[in-house]
């Protein structure tokens, strides 16, 4: 890519940034259910959710639904008469606008090209993501590891006892690997 | 414990902002910088694990979430400031990748979490020491957790007090649901702390217990 191209798209990925940054605290101060409403439902259309329906119902309907349910079945519990649910839902339609919001951006947004002023820091952003990806790996590696080697369906007490072997084997091979990452990344940078 | 957007309103988030931003400055200048690149490996690899253990969150309905912190670990390995960052981060890639804690919010968790969390586990830590330090990492993984609840609890009752129609739930609810649960993933955290620390001496990553 040109470098002209580039600049352009780092310019381009700090404005989108800023933007959603301004986005999101001009959205938690809305307390309009209508205004609410049609800000979820214009980013719906531009931020294409129907690509990204599993991630919104898997990260951010379901839990903030259950979240906001819960807590208006608590107040009733506490207070020992129904509140009124209108903040409530109201309350979760400024998070679901905000997170929604946010998970638009980081879909057209290069994190690395806008965080590019500080190469300490995206240097450590690149080793937190390489290790999440494989402290995940590991984690799962692990879980079947112990349905596979158990003859019977593992109980509470199997899980709990293998849980501290596997965190302390976790933590140990985190740190070997993201010194290699580490390693890797100053071999091809300047930093 | 992770405060979600939406749930504070402009005039919480920007002071916390306001706030966790030169003390972000003042760590990353200290701690971040080239001299202190073969740090950043051991930060990396337990932000990770901070970010891992706190995936795994249950809703709880005073306003927030509960789940394992991770902070505890890093502020007895790190520091409390280094902790602070890193848990920023951690706090930054979950609310853009998985829509947890959010950006608004994030300065309050950070705050919480990163600065009131880390800092509770570390004085915690050193006052425990002298009296049993097998039992040290344990009583500060649970205080990281206690506070770091208590303090998200305090800017929920804040919110509270400043417009309770922006955020409904009454302070008993939000203490309670709140404290109670932290109560007991602490002694979790406390548990993980104490073991992960034992992996990490006997990985030759720590020097002392």
């Amino acid at each position: 890519m040109p470098s002209s191209g580039r600049r352009c798209y780092k310019l381009r990925d700090r404005a989108l940034v800023i933007l959603w940054f301004l986005a999101s605290f001009g959205l938690s101060a809305v307390r309009d259910i209508g205004v609410l409403l049609a800000c979820l439902a214009a980013l719906a259309v531009l931020g294409q959710a129907r690509r990204t329906t599993r991630l919104f119902l898997k990260t951010l309907l379901l839990p903030l639904g259950l979240l906001v349910s819960l807590s208006f079945l608590y107040v009733r519990l506490i207070q020992g008469h129904w509140p009124d649910f209108m903040p409530f839902l109201v309350m979760g339609l400024r998070a679901l606008n905000i997170t929604f919001l946010s998970l638009v951006v980081v879909r057209s947004v290069n994190f690395f090209e806008a965080l590019s002023p500080w190469p300490g820091l995206v240097r450590l952003f690149v080793i937190v993501l390489a290790q999440i990806h494989v402290l995940r790996r590991l984690v799962t590696e692990s879980r079947e590891a112990l349905t596979v080697r158990l003859p019977r369906r593992p109980e509470w007490r199997d899980v709990t006892r293998s849980a501290g072997g596997a965190a302390a084997a976790v933590v140990a091979l985190a740190v070997q690997n993201a010194r290699e990452t580490s390693e890797a990344i100053r071999s091809r940078t300047v930093q | 414990m992770h405060v979600p957007d939406g749930f504070l309103s402009p005039l919480l988030t920007l002071p916390a902002y306001a706030a966790a931003a030169p003390l972000w400055a003042l760590t990353i200048w200290r701690h971040f910088g080239p001299k202190h690149g073969e740090k950043l490996p051991l930060m990396g690899a337990l932000a990770a694990v901070a970010f891992i253990l706190q995936t795994i969150a249950i809703p709880v309905p005073g306003g927030t979430t509960v789940h394992l912190l991770g902070v505890p670990l890093l502020a007895i390995v790190l520091g409390p400031s280094v902790a602070f960052v890193s848990e920023s981060l951690v706090l930054l890639v979950q609310a853009v990748m998985l829509g947890q804690g959010g950006v608004t919010t994030l300065g309050v968790n950070a705050l919480c979490m990163g600065l009131g969390g880390a800092w509770a586990s570390a004085l915690a830590y050193r006052v425990a020491r002298r009296v049993h330090p097998g039992a040290a990492p344990f009583f500060a993984g649970w205080a990281g957790v206690f506070f770091s609840s208590l303090f998200a609890a305090v800017f929920l009752l804040a919110q509270h007090a400043l417009d309770p129609g922006y955020f409904p739930s009454p302070p008993p609810a939000v203490f309670t649901a709140m404290l109670v649960p932290s109560s007991v993933t602490g002694l979790m955290e406390g548990a993980f702390t104490v073991a992960a620390q034992r992996a990490l001496i006997r990985a030759k990553v720590l020097q002392v217990a």
